[in-house]
């Protein structure tokens, strides 16, 4: 029960972060690359080399099972922590002069590398069925972040003086969102029926079950009837929103959860950031319409 | 929206940084305001046109496009 609490509190701080734009201090800009790049060296040499800090050890059971050792090493633990929290630090730092414009510009950068980080992951799963596997499945899940930074400063610094801001990119509603919510549920219902039945999983199901990600980026990017001012900044709100969220969850389960449960919110990034977003995005649309269905009365 | 923020400047003699440090926004941000690349919110049009102690609708403009 304290447990559910503790998130439903961490999640409660993420509704703030989201409303308030409320950001790190100027200075976590640096501490987070400082943190990040040994993470992601240590990260590496965890999944090219098996190294592990040595000592870096607990005894966490009285002997060893499948999946479960009697001795746990913390190196890998520790890198995706200092990955994770460096990438939120340096993204969502403020400004030395915040204002406005900047938080759009990040807004629209996050909902740009969100779609484009869709795009590199099918790039990944693709070449895995090609036995050239361009990046560990398990080792993507910051990809979105990183596409982010770069997006964030090349609209900030393309031109000297003057910031771009970017057009959001649409798909139209039809066909993409129908064909979205159909593919997006029956995928999901796999994902599901595999994590609970992980011998009787049938193998074409379970391999389409890799591109769930794929009807869900349609259906978060497919138009509303009325794309308006207001719902555009409900959608970047909702999608900076998911995307914090997503990542306190990853920090969350790297210290409770293990096995296939962790690898599972680490493989599905996308997926989880998308359906947080489809959440919170068709809440406050909701809630939107039906303060416009009053006023129409 | 096409707006006359530069030549308000020239009239009242500021510089861009000097505007943006009245209103808290980074000087990047007036101009490209300025360069007519971004349309501000209605709170900081409102902050700006006070500076100028104008109407808003004396420094922007709806453009034939919009």
């Amino acid at each position: 029960m304290t447990f559910v609490k503790f998130v439903l509190h961490l999640v409660n701080q993420a509704l703030q972060i989201m409303k308030s734009y409320l950001l790190f201090p100027n200075k976590f800009k640096i501490i987070g690359w400082l943190l990040f790049i040994p993470g992601f060296i240590l990260g590496a040499a965890w999944l090219e080399f098996q190294y592990e800090i040595p000592g870096f050890t607990l005894k966490l059971r009285d002997r060893s099972e499948l999946f479960q050792p009697q001795y746990e090493n913390f190196t890998n633990e520790l890198a995706l922590a200092l990955v994770v929290a460096g990438l939120l630090m340096t993204s969502f730092a403020r400004e030395k002069v915040e204002d406005e414009l900047i938080a759009k510009i990040r807004a629209n950068s996050l909902y740009w590398a969100i779609l484009v980080g869709a795009l590199v992951r099918l790039a990944f799963v693709l070449s895995g069925f090609f036995n050239a596997e361009l990046f560990l499945p398990f080792a993507q899940f910051f990809v979105p972040l990183l596409i982010f930074k770069f997006r964030y400063y090349y609209l900030m610094n393309r031109k000297d003086d003057v910031y771009t801001l970017d057009n959001l990119y649409y798909l139209p509603k039809w066909p993409y969102r129908p064909i979205g919510i159909v593919l997006s549920i029956f995928l999901i219902g796999i994902i599901l029926y595999d994590m609970y039945n992980p011998l009787a999983s049938s193998n074409f199901l379970s391999i389409m079950a890799n591109f769930t990600f794929v009807p869900l980026i349609a259906w978060v990017y497919s138009k509303e009837d009325k794309e308006d001012e207001f719902i555009t900044s409900l959608r970047v709100q909702s999608m900076q929103f998911a995307v914090i969220l997503y990542y306190l969850l990853l920090l969350i389960a790297n210290v409770v959860l293990y096995s296939a449960y962790f690898l599972y919110v680490v493989y599905l990034y996308i997926e989880i950031t998308a359906i947080i977003f489809l959440v919170a995005f068709n809440w406050q649309l909701k809630k939107y319409k039906v303060m416009q269905g009053g006023l129409a009365l | 929206m096409k707006n006359s923020l530069r030549v308000e400047r020239a009239i009242k003699n500021i510089t861009q940084g000097e505007l943006a440090d009245l209103i808290g926004v980074s000087r990047q941000t007036i101009n490209t305001i300025e360069s007519n690349k971004y349309v501000p919110s209605t709170v900081l049009a409102l902050k700006i046109a006070k500076v100028f102690n104008k109407p808003v609708e004396e420094i922007f403009m709806l453009d034939d496009e919009d």
